[in-house]
């Protein structure tokens, strides 16, 4: 049965949020562990490493309200306890879409005001793209969102840590739990299962893209594979070595109760704030130098190569048209084209492109139209989803979808899991794809898929034993 | 002036918003409530698009070739039964489709340009009126216009340079193996481009685009 408009749970909040500072000077991350201990669904978000400015703050959110989850056309609303409310089910043509009746998106405030922080599955383009029935992952729902109505944010620039929330304040439970005392829990044990491509299939995948592409089907097409892991045992410790070995500018680790997902993703899918859209297609990778002139001398080689010029404008124009559906006329700009980027294992070239929100659109319609990345699809996108959905056999889960937050105020920030670590229960999987164009070669875009994973698998082999 | 109104066909594309913004800003320019709309290939019927009444259509790019209704929706319909009458402008697909309404086949190339920049000797008319020769253009087909199958009804408006060969004659084009980046109609306000306009990489896209719009 259909629901009624009247029976949504809509978020009911006052015009603004209140602040309290905390502390100074504190561990921030620890407290999140020690938070991490004491509560079954919480999440941080930092913003580490040479692109570190991405975001000032920091945020902590724990025991969120509700959970707000979908799966197929159903809405799940999840309350934290029977004083909130009851779990329902609602039926509903697009619950992505209905979030729209249930969260406000006009609360004032110039700080961050709390909001939706979770994930949508790459499958969620279900949700946006009519044409496309794109395989959904068996453990990971279409979307999953906490709705945080209170948490922590620790501004980098000054140490300070403040305390936000709208009616009741949980200050006394945070203040007891920045008393206690933290020991770090005991490393897990982590077991290498399989890759779900092996070598000479992926080779076959990328011969069937080249066809594709001669025929006229596609310009590039994103197509790699899972590495299954088993994890037993607690995933801070893994969180903790993914932030040593690969501090990028999106750092999270987000737990739904037995869902965990760590990451340190180098790529914003999209930010809004006040109106103002960005994204920064990342594409074209090589590895860092031993010094500054070699990462110079690879950055050249990088920048000069046509292959890698060819993808990253391809991209530049994918980043442009999903901006340009839901932005005023004239306002899509290139800020910058093909700067380097660095991070610990890889260079990448970076491009800049901004646009204005037009006015008859949110910042949900602004997430649906640059869904996915297209660094993660390829292009024309609807036509390398297809080819995708059938070249990996089964969904990607949160990997290339979003993983971020809708604000209480309207703006929001979501970037691209990717580089990261999608856990539910012991089982885990880390997913890499490779972006193939004519000019590809299979065991360049095998190479390449080693290179990004070479991070992620660092660290998870330290946990081998 | 009266107000314009400039219907968008996406061929299930990733850049026909980029045409989209580059025609809506100048049609804002225009400040007499001139406006694009863009429709999927296969969300109205004729008679629908007829109800619009548009006073330009833009056969956007996208992916396949135009030879199969799947991936051309109704496009080649209206060119068919709008063409004659209403300003047209086919880009990459679009202008294939073009060309294969009027009899053309499409065929391979011998290299995919996807994301690859070309010089292009053009006309200096229609819709490369007053645009400088030797513009740079974005180009992303790996489909082309076979030049010895195009009809006596289109004559050839743009072809990539050859550093080579500057001088191109382009009425001698269809018989040389050119890479043709450009066609029109003789007889009917029919347009068409391999290359995309709107791509950031193109140089003049606007006046191109400006052009179009205002009838040249």
């Amino acid at each position: 049965m259909k629901h009624k408009q009247s029976d949504l749970p809509k978020i009911e909040l006052p015009g603004k949020p209140q602040y309290e500072k905390l502390a100074v000077g504190i561990d921030f991350l620890e407290l999140f562990y020690k938070v991490e201990q004491e509560y079954q669904t919480c999440f941080l978000l930092e913003s580490l490493g040479e692109e570190g400015h991405m975001s000032r703050y920091s945020l902590i959110g724990f025991s969120p309200e509700a959970i707000l989850r979908a799966r197929g056309q159903e809405l799940y609303y999840e309350p934290r306890d029977a004083s909130i409310g009851k779990p329902q089910t609602f039926q509903t043509d697009n619950p992505y879409f209905t979030l729209r009746e249930i969260v406000p998106t006009d609360v004032i405030s110039r700080k961050y005001a709390g909001g939706l922080v979770g994930y949508l599955g790459y499958d969620a383009m279900n949700y946006f793209e009519a044409s496309l029935n794109v395989h959904s992952h068996q453990e990971f729902d279409g979307f999953r969102f906490g709705v945080y109505k209170d948490g922590l944010v620790y501004d980098k620039m000054t140490g300070e840590v403040f305390y936000y929330y709208y009616t009741s304040s949980r200050l006394t439970a945070v203040k007891n739990l920045l008393d206690k005392k933290f020991t770090m829990p005991p490393k897990p044990k982590v077991t290498y299962i399989e890759d779900t491509m092996n070598q000479p299939d992926h080779a076959r995948a990328v011969e069937k893209v080249k066809q594709d592409i001669i025929d006229g089907l596609v310009f590039q097409c994103e197509v790699g594979f899972k590495s299954l892991y088993k994890v037993e045992g607690s995933k801070v410790p893994i969180y903790q070595r993914l932030r040593e070995v690969n501090p990028s500018p999106h750092m999270y680790y987000l737990k739904f109760d037995g869902q965990v997902i760590a990451g340190a993703s180098p790529e914003l899918l999209l930010r809004l704030r006040q109106g103002e859209m960005e994204t920064f297609p990342l594409a074209g990778t090589t590895i860092r130098g031993k010094n500054p002139a070699e990462d110079t001398e690879l950055a050249r080689q990088l920048l000069n190569d046509p292959k890698e010029i060819a993808e990253h404008n391809m991209l530049v124009d994918l980043h442009r048209n999903d901006l340009g559906r839901v932005a005023k006329f004239g306002t899509v700009k290139v800020r910058n084209l093909m700067d380097i980027k660095r991070y610990s294992h890889v260079q990448h070239i970076s491009s800049d492109i901004v646009g204005i929100l037009a006015d008859d659109e949110d910042m949900f319609s602004a997430l649906a139209a640059n869904f996915p990345a297209g660094t993660l699809t390829g292009a024309p996108k609807i036509e390398a989803m297809k080819i995708i959905n059938q070249m990996e056999g089964e969904g990607r889960g949160p990997y290339g979808g979003a993983i971020g937050q809708f604000c209480f105020n309207g703006d929001c920030t979501f970037a691209i899991p990717i580089r990261s670590l999608f856990c539910n229960g012991e089982n885990a999987y880390a997913q890499t794809c490779g972006g193939n164009v004519y000019d590809s070669t299979a065991e360049g875009e095998y190479l390449e898929i080693q290179r990004k994973l070479a991070a992620t698998k660092k660290v998870l082999s330290e946990f081998a034993k | 002036m009266s107000a314009l109104n400039v219907l968008l066909l996406d061929n299930f594309d990733s850049f026909a918003f980029n045409l989209y913004q580059m025609v809506g800003e100048l049609l804002e320019r225009r400040k007499d409530g001139s406006n694009i709309k863009v429709i999927r290939n296969n969300e109205w019927d004729l008679t629908q698009v007829k109800q619009f009444n548009p006073s330009h259509i833009i056969i956007g790019p996208g992916p396949g070739s135009p030879d199969k209704p799947a991936y051309f929706g109704i496009c080649g319909e209206l060119i068919k039964e709008l063409g004659p009458t209403t300003p047209t402008l086919g880009v990459c697909l679009g202008m294939q489709g073009l060309c294969h309404i009027f009899g053309a086949t499409i065929i391979h190339a011998n290299v995919p340009m996807h994301g690859k920049i070309s010089s292009i000797v053009h006309n200096d008319a229609n819709i490369f009126h007053s645009l400088p020769q030797n513009v740079e253009i974005m180009r992303y087909h790996s489909l082309v216009v076979d030049p010895k199958t195009i009809a006596e009804c289109l004559e050839i408006t743009s072809v990539v340079a050859l550093s080579e060969t500057p001088a191109i004659d382009l009425n001698d084009a269809v018989k040389e193996p050119h890479e043709i980046m450009g066609i029109k109609h003789k007889d009917f306000p029919i347009q068409g481009i391999q290359f995309h306009p709107e791509s950031f990489g193109t140089e003049g896209g606007y006046r191109m685009l400006a052009n179009f719009i205002e009838g040249k």
